[in-house]
Formats: structure tokens, C-alpha cells, sequence
């Protein structure tokens, strides 16, 4: 039931409390199943009050629709079935008359909220792009910290690429069991998170099974303890991170340039290319099985280069200096 | 199995009586092997806007989001869903048609719709627990109709019926 919004929420509430303001988190549930309860969602929050808060700070579709007289945006979640993912056929919007009714009306209170809010910030340039494309809105970047980044250090480096997050369509872990049939033999990868539907858990073990991968690929699908996402991060030669056209620079790469780990992508990717520059921090391929396994087995070919690689992405992300006390800084200003 | 609590957010920098009773369920329901996470939603005590805000709670449907759904406190208790559990910590504090009896009188129109709701929201409750006796003796005299669900709070007896309540028909508010 808790994702990556949901873990940020609560670093921004710790965050803010630190600084000596006092702090409350709301959590309005939201579900977008089926396509037409998404309206009386939205109205839900436009109807909701919030008492004595001198600030509010939105965050997600549709909470950041509750009306404040001072409130910023630090923008995780738009609806972006009704942005990008409708023009790429990704939508749970049906094209019907009640469904351009509905895309229309999701546009409509957006429009309304962004212009009656004090600041709009965005995770991503990706984020900032969607908006000026298609609100005309413009907006500042302030990137997600990294959540406890001392758990990060960089440990021994093993012998698998590590590919962690929740596990669905979107963020193509499949793309990378279709690459390990191509790899050389000493390859070994890791999927680890839970899985959104035990259809995408049930997709990645038939891969592994018609690939005959069982002996190099482990899946350990499931809400996993954080304590055990570092250990596979720190004891990782290397992660990957696929998914499609993602907003923000994503934890699994953020972890793993804290633990001085190249990262494996692919060029569709979104947020996370500002993060992995090809054959300097990690690698860059198109999202093709063959050219996946070409960067596996140049990981694996030359490990000291890997483990370069690794330890530069891990100074480039320090001097990026995203950290929650700028970012809170900012957020409250 | 996973469980919802949905409850109301305290002022900002207070505390309620619910953050107690919060933490409490929320640790026998994990003890009991359930995967708990919590709704918190806005609320302003002011009867001008009272109507407006339960028609907000009411939109939340949220029979697909959880297994069983446990309100703590109306207006927590106006969600939808159909497995949905109350939990009445005090009459006096907790029930809107008490407290809106303060500022207008009982026969306002605003009055008479918040108990109408109270009324719907309590029949599509699976059982109402309440911590203390005076919110189950005050219940059961404001609503005879639900007096059969009525129940002084036990978790090992909550844990049980979760484990196995069947479907409730969840009614629309009517206008």
C-alpha cells in the first residue's frame, strides 16, 4: 500500500518537524479504478477543508486539489493518464464520450489549481516539460532527496546487477530477464520489490522458467524490509533501472550512486538519464534485449571499470548536493 | 488481508483522544498478521461548512483500496465501503449531530441532514465499537435501528469479526 510518494511524504514531514515547524500529513486514498470514480475523487478534495495551517504542500493527483489560500506544489503525481500516458495509449481512460469528459475535467481542475497556488515546483525537468506541454505552466525544479542516505555506503562489490522498485509493466523489469538469455553465462541479475499484481510477479517467474535463467536470475518479489534493499544495493556490482519515461531520478539510482554503483538504463527512461551518462556513471542503451545484454556483459567483462564507473556516479551525485534540508528550505521559504 | 483505518487529523501541533486509540489498533492488528495503513483526512469543526465536508467524506469510496475498512470516529465513520467497522471513542466529543446540537438548534435543517447521515453511515457499519459507555448508551438511544450492531470495544473480538465479515451493501446518501 506504500510506494515512493508515500516514503517521501514522510521524509518531508521529519524534515519540516526538524526545523522547528509543526507539521501534520494528510493521506487521501485514491483510486483510480475504475476510470469513473476518478471525479467524485476529485471533488472529494475540492470539497475537503484544512484547518489553521499557515502552509499547505501538495504533492499528488487529487489531494493536491484541496483548496488553501497558501499553498505550493512540489509536484510528484499528476494524473499523467490523462497527459502523456493518453497520447502513448498507457490510460485506463476509456476514448468514449464519458472518457473525454472525464480527461477534460481532470485538465480542468488542474488548470484551476495551478493558478491559484503561490509555487509550483517539479521533481524532474521531465515533470517540468509535461506541465509547460500540456498546463502551459511553468515551474522550478527541486529534486527528491535521497531518504537516509548514511544507510548507502558503499560496501564490497558482488557479483549481480541489482534491480530493485515495484515490479510492473511500466518499469520493464521483464526487459531485462529477455536481455540475461542473451548475456554471457557469469551474468547475474537480482529483481527485488513487490510486485503491483501477481500477474507482474507471475510474468517475471514465466520469463525466467522459458528462458531457462533459474540459475542466474533470483527474484525475491515482495514487500521487502529496507534494511534488506541496502544489503542487495551495497553488495551489488552494479543496478539497473528501466522503466518508462519516469518523472523523477528514481530511488533504486539514487541508492545506488550513493553506494558508488553504475546504473544500467535505457533511453526512453525519462528523469533518471540526468542521473547516468553513458560509459562515464553507468550505461545507455535502447530499450532492445540485445543492446541490454551487450551493457550486462560489458559490466560484467571488466569489473574495475564497472566499479569506476560506479565510484564516479556516486561523486557526481554528491556534487549534486540534492538534500533535504535545501530542499525543505526551499518548500517553506 | 490489509486494513484501512480511516480517521480525521488532529489540529495542527495538538493531540486527539484518537491518536492513542490510533496507535493502539494499529499495533493489535499487526500483532494479528494484518497489513494495516491509514487515511488521514482534513476536518474543520465548523457547522457552516459541515454539510459540504460529509458529502466529501461520502465520495471516498473505498471499497477496492482495502480488504475492511475501520473508521475511527465520525466523520471518519461517513467513508464508504462495505466492510466497514466503526470505532465511537466518546459520545459527546465524537458524533456531529452532538456537537452541531451546540451552535444551531436541533431542528435546523443542517442538524436534521447531519443526523440523516450519521443515521445512513452508522446502518452500513458491520458492527460499532465503542471505548466508552457513554458513546454505546448514547448511540443506542439517538438510533434503536442499529442497537443489534452496537458493541463495546474489544480488539480480540474486532480481530475476529474482520477475519470474517462478508459484504455489505454500501446505499448512496440520497440528496
Amino acid at each position: 500500500m506504500h510506494g515512493g510518494a508515500e516514503n517521501l511524504a514522510n521524509y518531508l514531514v521529519s524534515h519540516i518537524s526538524q526545523l522547528g515547524h509543526q507539521v501534520r500529513l494528510l493521506r487521501i486514498p485514491f483510486c483510480y479504478e475504475p476510470a469513473a470514480r476518478i471525479s467524485g475523487e476529485m471533488l472529494a478534495c475540492r470539497m475537503m477543508e484544512i484547518e489553521e495551517a499557515d502552509l499547505v504542500i501538495g504533492l499528488k493527483f487529487p489531494a493536491y486539489l484541496i483548496p488553501h489560500p497558501n499553498k505550493v506544489l512540489w509536484l510528484v503525481h499528476q494524473y499523467r493518464q490523462a497527459y502523456d500516458m493518453w497520447d502513448s495509449g498507457h490510460t485506463n481512460i476509456p476514448d468514449t464520450l464519458q472518457g473525454h469528459a472525464l480527461r477534460g475535467s481532470i485538465f480542468e481542475a488542474d488548470r484551476e489549481c495551478f493558478e491559484n497556488v503561490n509555487d509550483i515546483f517539479a521533481i524532474s525537468p521531465v515533470t517540468q516539460d509535461r506541465l509547460k506541454r500540456y498546463n502551459d505552466v511553468d515551474s522550478k525544479l527541486l529534486r527528491t532527496p535521497l531518504n537516509g542516505p548514511e544507510d548507502f555506503e558503499p560496501g564490497d562489490y558482488g557479483d549481480y546487477i541489482f534491480c530493485g522498485g515495484r515490479i510492473n509493466a511500466i518499469k520493464r523489469q521483464h526487459l531485462l530477464i529477455e536481455a540475461m538469455r542473451y548475456t554471457r553465462s557469469d551474468t547475474k541479475l537480482v529483481i527485488a520489490g513487490p510486485a503491483d499484481s501477481p500477474a507482474d510477479a507471475k510474468r517475471l517467474h514465466r520469463l525466467v522458467e522459458r528462458f531457462s535463467l533459474q540459475s542466474r536470475v533470483t527474484l525475491e518479489i515482495g514487500f521487502l524490509p529496507r534494511q534488506r534493499i541496502v544489503e542487495l544495493t551495497t553488495n551489488s556490482l552494479a543496478a539497473a533501472y528501466l522503466p518508462i519515461d519516469e518523472e523523477s531520478l528514481g530511488y533504486v539510482s539514487m541508492e545506488a550512486n550513493q553506494a558508488a554503483r553504475a546504473v544500467l538504463t535505457v533511453d526512453d527512461s525519462g528523469g533518471i538519464l540526468d542521473l547516468v551518462s553513458d560509459d562515464h556513471t553507468g550505461w545507455v542503451r535502447r530499450p532492445e534485449p540485445k543492446e541490454i545484454a551487450d551493457a550486462i556483459d560489458r559490466a560484467f567483462a571488466n569489473k574495475n571499470r564497472t566499479i569506476d564507473m560506479g565510484r564516479h556516479a556516486r561523486q557526481e551525485w554528491i556534487k549534486k548536493e540534492i538534500t533535504w534540508e535545501r530542499t525543505v528550505e526551499r518548500l517553506v521559504a | 488481508m490489509n486494513v484501512l483505518i480511516v480517521r480525521t487529523v488532529a489540529k495542527i501541533g495538538g493531540v486527539s483522544c484518537v491518536d492513542s486509540l490510533h496507535k493502539t489498533l494499529v499495533e493489535q492488528l499487526k500483532q494479528a498478521g494484518y497489513q494495516v495503513d491509514t487515511a488521514l483526512l482534513p476536518f474543520v469543526h465548523d457547522s457552516r461548512n459541515l454539510v459540504e465536508q460529509i458529502l466529501a467524506f461520502r465520495l471516498l469510496n473505498l471499497s477496492d483500496y482495502a480488504d475492511r475498512m475501520i473508521g475511527l470516529d465520525f466523520p471518519a465513520g461517513f467513508v464508504k465501503h462495505p466492510r466497514k467497522f466503526l470505532i465511537v471513542s466518546s459520545e459527546s466529543e465524537q458524533r456531529l449531530s452532538v456537537e452541531i446540537g451546540h451552535s444551531v438548534s436541533s431542528l435546523h435543517p443542517v442538524a436534521a441532514r447531519v443526523r440523516h447521515a450519521e443515521r445512513v453511515a452508522l446502518k452500513e457499519c458491520k458492527s460499532i465499537l465503542c471505548e466508552q459507555a457513554d458513546a454505546y448508551e448514547g448511540l443506542a438511544q439517538s438510533y434503536p435501528a442499529i442497537q443489534s450492531s452496537l458493541l463495546r470495544l474489544d480488539y480480540g473480538r474486532l480481530i475476529a469479526m474482520l477475519a470474517e465479515s462478508t459484504e455489505k451493501n454500501v446505499e448512496l446518501l440520497p440528496a
